[in-house]
């Protein structure tokens, strides 16, 4: 249940400390008592092209209106619990959910169904912040609350990112009360040569026992050497992070890793990538710098792999230039060619792909040019094609051709009967 | 294509490959365009003209087929190879009669172009063939791409017209004009090949002066221009050919397919 931080003081107290704000004229007024979450479209928008401020997960975070089933409880007379929706609560409360540290703030600000222009009341999801900071803190570092105008397209903007550095000042002093954990946290920022933008902390009671502490960081890996082209194939800021969870003083922490598609698509799916398991009383910065090693192996292999794959394409065109049909250009995955031993024509299909050279050769597929089913040309992928990662790609392209010259005639005779 | 062709330091490429590379960054031929895969739309236009006295093509077990049922098989290979090699080129089908018609617009669906040319029937032959109209037709259906700097961007598509000729008696010319079929040649992202399928050259026919004619459809030295008489192996060799990308083949004297093993 949200405790209503500004309740306690009285309306007049509260509204000699704001501005009046814009003055609004008669005409807009009746356009205004539209639900909050109409009144700013442009906020909101303004938030989705430019990103939530001061949040790591920027993309998972939501604003809505609240739902009908967050009404406040009352217990009846007879003491049952009985559901009690304030008139309009929902359509006048919009709630910023705001991934912090691998969980959430929410941030609800109640309009005033008649001054919708007027500067919300403002609860939180996190009790214990709402009972710890004071009207002076708001002053101080949320002065967008001061200087509330909803013609401004970036007041939630501002509003949001005010309060999370005021929430980051606030898990900070916890921190201070937990003495290995504020070890932890300033030996990851010194190894990691993070900021402390670049890390988010989430601090709770040790008195219950199952709630966690956590960590939030983004890591410092570098994609400067990934050949661009790989970069831009996926949409979307390259961001790596891990969160670590402190389930109990004593118990081992919980890594999990967080990657972007941009960076997913370069080096495999976070959920495939198996992270060593913590041995017992590592620091968190020792475990950090095994991750690190392990996601810049995994991009060195990815470079590596793609120029592996342009020197094959090389020199498959080195050696069958006059015959190449097509070959990705760009990311070097595919060539195909067109040959013929002893007048029968045939196209071989190479295809590479991201295991190539580590896990597995070119994949080798001889396609007919005179024989079909009804759906595509006969076809037959060679099995038997030697390969080493060791090879250069000269001696790759060399068993490839070997491999060809010793299937072409069983191609011929099952693509005779198979059409 | 200069940036993907840098050598790379610390001399892991063979001597060979090496000249390959730089060979591809400096061109004897000039090449108007990078030589990236980009999308192809291929505009098949087919004639459909059946002359009397047409030949069959006579297969090893003695079954004959007329030639416009031999296109229709080839060009299926041709189509379903295509679409095996990159999903993203499209088709639309254009057939040449007296006049040409579009049938199906840009698919990169084979099997409709498939579907569409079986229902395509020979036609008895005209008096004549005016190529105005087939590039009229043509640029009217589609929109070069705009690129700012064509000789380094690569453009988001570009289009092949792969014009298939049938008859051995009727020279195609321009009765109206070449400015639009001019304009679409000018552009680096507009290809022109030719295939020529014809009666055995004799005195009796016209087919020499029919396949200079669509030589000198070649202005610029890009296309491809083949001719082919009742092969049927020769023939799908052609449409394998044909499948070549026009930004990344060889040019067309320069083609050669034998695999040699290695002594």
């Amino acid at each position: 249940m949200c405790s209503r931080l500004l309740l306690s003081l009285p309306r007049l107290v509260l509204l000699s400390l704001l501005t009046a704000g814009t003055l609004i004229p008669m005409e807009e007024q009746a356009s205004l008592n539209n639900a909050p979450l109409n009144m700013f479209t442009r906020q909101m928008e303004y938030m989705k092209v430019n990103g939530v401020p001061g949040v790591l997960f920027s993309d998972c975070a939501e604003i809505s209106k609240a739902s009908e089933a967050q009404g406040v409880k009352n217990k009846g007379d007879n003491g049952e619990i009985l559901e009690c929706r304030p008139e309009s609560y929902s359509e006048n409360t919009l709630l910023i959910k705001l991934p912090y540290a691998g969980t959430n703030l929410t941030i609800h600000l109640l309009f005033n169904p008649q001054e919708p222009w007027m500067v919300p009341e403002m609860t939180f999801s996190d009790d214990r912040f709402t009972s710890t900071i004071t009207l002076k803190d708001l002053e101080d570092q949320v002065p967008s609350l001061n200087e509330w105008d909803t013609s401004t397209d970036d007041i939630l903007a501002q509003l949001v990112h005010q309060v999370l550095q005021l929430y980051r000042g606030y898990q900070l002093d916890r921190l201070e009360e937990d003495e290995i954990l504020q070890i932890q946290y300033e030996s990851l920022l010194k190894a990691l040569k993070i900021g402390e933008g670049d890390i988010e902390v989430s601090v709770n009671s040790t008195e219950q026992v199952s709630t966690t502490s956590s960590f939030l960081m983004r890591l410092p890996l570098s994609l400067q050497d990934v050949p661009p082209v790989l970069v831009d194939a996926n949409p979307g800021t390259p961001n790596t992070f891990l969160q670590v969870d402190f389930p109990r003083r004593e118990a081992a922490f919980v890594p999990k890793l967080h990657l972007s598609s941009c960076v997913e698509s370069l080096i495999g799916e976070a959920s495939s990538l198996a992270l060593p398991t913590v041995p017992p009383g590592i620091g968190v910065m020792d475990y950090v710098e095994r991750i690190m090693e392990l996601l810049e192996e995994k991009v060195r292999r990815t470079i590596l792999s793609f120029e592996t794959r342009k020197q094959f394409i090389a020199e498959v065109l080195c050696q069958f230039g006059c015959a190449v049909v097509e070959y990705d250009a760009e990311r070097f995955n595919k060539i195909v060619v067109m040959m013929e031993v002893k007048d029968f024509h045939f196209l071989a299909f190479i295809s590479l792909g991201s295991l190539f050279p580590q896990q597995h050769g070119p994949r080798v597929v001889l396609q007919s040019l005179y024989h079909n089913s009804a759906k595509e040309p006969v076809s037959k992928e060679l099995t038997d094609l030697k390969y080493s990662s060791q090879w250069k790609p000269e001696e790759m392209v060399q068993h490839t051709k070997e491999a060809i010259l010793a299937n072409i005639s069983s191609f011929q005779m099952s693509s005779i009967r198979t059409s | 294509m200069s940036e993907e062709v840098e050598v790379l330091s610390g001399n892991t490429l063979s001597e060979d490959v090496e000249k390959v590379v730089e060979k591809i960054s400096n061109t004897t031929v000039e090449f108007r365009v990078p030589r990236v895969n980009c999308p192809e739309h291929i505009i098949l236009v087919v004639d459909v003209c059946h002359e009397v006295g047409n030949t069959p093509y006579r297969l090893a077990d003695g079954s004959k087929f007329s030639a416009l049922y031999m296109v229709k098989r080839a060009l299926t290979l041709f189509l379903q190879n295509k679409h095996a090699i990159d999903a993203r080129h499209k088709f639309a089908l254009v057939l040449l009669h007296n006049i040409p018609v579009w049938i199906s617009d840009f698919t990169s669906d084979p099997q409709k172009i498939i579907s569409d040319l079986e229902l395509a029937e020979e036609r008895p032959a005209t008096t004549h063939c005016d190529l105005s109209l087939v590039f009229e037709l043509i640029a009217h259906q589609i929109s070069l791409p705009k690129c700012s700097n064509p000789s380094v961007v690569p453009p988001p598509y570009m289009y092949r017209t792969i014009l298939i000729y049938g008859r051995s008696h009727c020279l195609p010319q321009f009765l109206h004009g070449k400015e639009l079929f001019s304009h679409l040649i000018q552009s680096p992202h507009f290809v022109l090949d030719v295939l020529y399928t014809h009666e055995s050259p004799s005195d009796n026919n016209k087919c020499e002066g029919i396949f200079d004619l669509l030589c000198g459809l070649d202005e610029g030295g890009w296309s491809y221009v083949l001719e082919v008489s009742r092969n049927a192996t020769k023939l799908h060799n052609y449409f394998g050919t044909l499948l070549a990308h026009p930004f990344q083949r060889p040019v067309q004297k320069d083609l050669s397919y034998t695999l040699v093993p290695k002594d």
